[in-house]
């Protein structure tokens, strides 16, 4: 009986919005351009990833709190390294409240995406070639209670302060359990085959097969 | 001269005893208060002519009104008592202590007895009025007497379990014997029904307007006749139907009968405008005593070794009669009269009176002071029960699944973790709703303190306000009763306000969706300059708070 009508963060203008989403989304293709090692063909496979990643958030809406971005993120990081996993976490996070619902709080999810991101890139989750399955599930699932957090300071301000901050994680802690089951789950299921679709083929062998467009660096 | 001063130094004496008393407000008081707790809850039948509904209200320390829940206006008086139903489970459900109220609207519905929140609603039948019989906790679950018939519901949602159609009624619980269920109508029909199966009956002559007493493996029914009464003893056969009545347990009896009581397996007490009388049943007949001369036509009661009642006359008062020799006849020291029904009952070493007006005393019978009207007590409040039947099939499934991946526990860890965690999964999703509603009871509040506007009345201060904040103006209402929930203050202060609220019931509460039509992005209300984390349908607002909706 918790009231989450209406209980959000403070409500944006149009241009603080539309600013904030130039923000992300600059920072995004800012970390892409960056990486030296990325090329189109990474560049295809990662958006279609993240547009994959982002339907399958909107699709698992009605189920409380049960993330496939997580998971997806976490693996991101692990093979893409950390530029691109904050990328992909950032335009997840767009592409996916562009049908959920925009505002505030997306700055929190995708800085708290990306600091997922960043820990699956620091965290030795893949062992040649192969994922490390159990490390990976703990840390999948360890990973909600941060997010959760992360995400929850965002409904600050807008009529709810710190004094409320306590029985606001209280009541979230449901939803965080949920969100760690969910993301044991997901990991256990399908962390290995979402780490053979991040993983980069090894493309210059294209270049001698004719007819093959090499793959050309962005930078 | 000595005289007059022993008399001063006993009034002195008796200072700490003083009986406590208040006056409640808008219409009769029929029924005996329930005392609970720190409070005493206590139900009015509201004014004939409309101008106050009918209510229940929970009186704490010094007759300060805790909360108040009101009923829809009918045009039958609130006479049912208020039952106070202890936890417990069934087949059906877990339930936690909850008091049981019905009204003559036909709503029937189970509240939390310290601070009134809504349990479970559910609605009955209605024909021309809804429910006036008592409520009766029976084994089976919550055996309810509608206008037309009888249904066993389960207590722990109000869930109907089964339902047979008798004849019309008013003011006739059932009882239940040996699982099958008897229960008296205005025609003089006897009906018998066990669950499941069709009723049946047996016919007597007047109308039956209390429950059926179980006496001496029969029922006792004190029929109501034009000029008299007639009480009537019917030995069941095996398949527990009554039959007809031998001429030697008939006994005709004065007009207006009240509604009797059962002192032990053979014994009952009757009443009607010529008295009150002990009967004792014996294979010849009705063994009767005549304990008192003065009109009864409300319940009996027998409580702690007492009978009580309460005299319906215009100088009537009280009485409280010994039955067991271990106590003595109660001299009532309030001088409470007048019309009324409702037995006294024993509160805390005093006993509470009420009389139809509305007057309630507390008659303290010695120097303690554990009536919650009179004084505080240092009562430690129970820890109320919860619904964890949602926990245990939870329990049961992860246990039930776990024991199965214990086949792949070859394969390792991992593997059973992969197996067993998508029920685990969906367990938990299913299981959501009623986790939530667990989890905020146990929520930190904070509480603010309440913020006065120097506009508003002073008459508002220390009870509950409400304030609307709509986009092109701000209503406020209070000095009002308080009430147990946010959503109850917020619907009286719209009522007296002219404004709509749109209510939305959802799985997790009741939301609070458009004031007077304006919807936008929702509502939200903050108790105190603090946004409760729960719904307002579930939050138990202070006695003294300002409660402000806007939009969020």
């Amino acid at each position: 009986m918790f009231a989450s009508v209406g209980v959000h963060g403070p409500v944006l203008s149009p241009a603080a919005a539309l600013a904030l989403d130039v923000v992300l989304l600059g920072a995004a293709t800012l970390l892409l351009l960056s990486d030296k090692r990325m090329t189109r063909h990474h560049g295809v496979l990662l958006l279609s990833f993240v547009a994959v990643v982002a339907v399958l958030r909107v699709l698992m809406a009605n189920l409380p709190n049960v993330q496939p971005v997580t998971v997806a993120v976490l693996l991101a990081g692990a093979t893409l390294g950390a530029r691109r996993g904050v990328a992909f976490a950032i335009l997840v996070t767009m592409l996916s409240n562009a049908v959920l619902g925009d505002g505030y709080w997306t700055l929190f999810q995708a800085v708290g995406w990306a600091l997922v991101a960043v820990t699956g890139a620091h965290a030795h989750l893949i062992q040649d070639e192969g994922l490390l399955l159990g490390r990976a599930t703990l840390l999948a699932g360890l990973l909600a209670l941060p997010f959760g957090f992360i995400t929850n300071l965002s409904l600050l301000g807008g009529g709810v302060g710190f004094a409320e901050l306590p029985a606001l994680m209280w009541m979230g802690l449901p939803f965080d359990l949920s969100h760690a089951l969910g993301n044991t789950v997901i990991m256990l299921w399908t962390g290995s085959l979402m780490v053979r679709m991040l993983t980069p083929v090894n493309v210059p062998d294209a270049l001698e097969m004719p007819g093959v467009e090499a793959d050309v660096h962005l930078t | 001269m000595r005289s007059t001063l022993v008399l001063v130094l006993i009034a002195l004496f008796l200072v700490p005893f003083a009986s406590a008393s208040l006056t409640v407000p808008g219409g009769y008081v029929s029924t005996s208060p329930l005392v609970v707790d720190d409070h005493v809850l206590i139900r009015s039948s509201g004014t004939f002519d409309g101008t106050s509904p009918p209510m229940v209200r929970a009186y704490a320390e010094g007759g300060a009104v805790k909360w108040v829940i009101e009923g829809k206006a009918t045009m039958q008086p609130d006479m049912a008592d208020l039952v106070l139903m202890p936890a417990g489970s069934s087949a059906c459900g877990t339930w936690p202590e909850q008091v049981i109220i019905a009204w003559s609207s036909g709503l029937l519905e189970a509240r939390s007895p310290d601070e009134g929140l809504p349990l479970w609603q559910v609605n009955t039948t209605v024909q021309g009025w809804g429910l006036t019989a008592t409520p009766v906790v029976v084994e089976e679950g919550l055996l309810i007497t509608t206008r037309g018939g009888v249904e066993l519901r389960c207590p722990s949602n109000g869930t109907l379990l089964h339902a047979a159609e008798t004849g019309l009624g008013w003011r006739n619980p059932g009882t239940m014997i040996n699982g099958t269920v008897h229960v008296g109508d205005e025609t003089g029909r006897l009906w018998s029904w066990t669950p499941g199966e069709p009723p049946s009956f047996i016919e007597l002559e007047g109308a039956i307007r209390h429950a059926p007493l179980a006496i001496n493996g029969g029922l006792l029914v004190h029929l109501q006749t034009q000029r008299s009464s007639m009480v009537q003893w019917l030995p069941l056969d095996e398949g527990q139907h009554p039959t007809p009545s031998s001429q030697a347990h008939r006994l005709t009896s004065g007009a207006s009968p009240g509604m009797p009581v059962a002192l032990n397996g053979t014994t009952a007490v009757v009443a009607d405008a010529s008295g009150v009388y002990v009967l004792q049943w014996t294979e010849g007949g009705w063994d009767a005593t005549r304990l008192s001369t003065a009109p009864v036509q409300g319940p009996l009661r027998f409580e702690g070794g007492w009978l009580t009642g309460s005299v319906n006359a215009p100088e009537g008062g009280f009485f409280a009669f010994a039955m067991t020799s271990e106590s003595a006849d109660v001299a009532f020291g309030a001088d409470l009269r007048g019309y009324g029904t409702a037995p006294p009952v024993l509160c805390g070493e005093g006993w509470l009176l009420v009389k139809d007006a509305g007057h309630v005393v507390v008659d303290v019978q010695s120097n303690d002071s554990s009536c919650p009207l009179v004084s505080s007590p240092a009562l430690e409040v129970a820890q109320e029960s919860v619904d964890k039947s949602p926990i245990v099939w939870t329990l049961a499934l992860m246990t039930a699944f776990l024991a199965g991946s214990t086949a792949f526990y070859r394969r390792g860890l991992l593997s059973a973790l992969r197996w067993s965690s998508p029920f685990l999964l969906i367990a938990l999703v299913a299981l959501m709703p009623a986790l939530m509603g667990l989890w905020a009871d146990q929520a930190p509040q904070s509480e603010g303190e309440p913020v006065w506007d120097e506009a508003w009345p002073e008459a508002w201060r220390g009870g509950q306000v409400v304030v609307f904040e709509l986009p092109n103006e701000t209503l406020a209402f209070g000095g009002f009763e308080p009430r147990p929930t946010p959503l109850e203050a917020t619907m009286v202060a719209a009522d007296s306000l002219g404004l709509s609220v749109s209510l939305e019931d959802h799985a997790l509460g009741t939301w609070v969706t458009a004031i007077n039509g304006t919807t936008l992005d929702g509502w939200v209300y903050e108790v105190n300059n603090v946004r409760p984390m729960i719904g307002a349908d579930a939050y138990a607002l202070p006695s003294s708070s300002v409660l402000v909706w806007r939009l969020a």
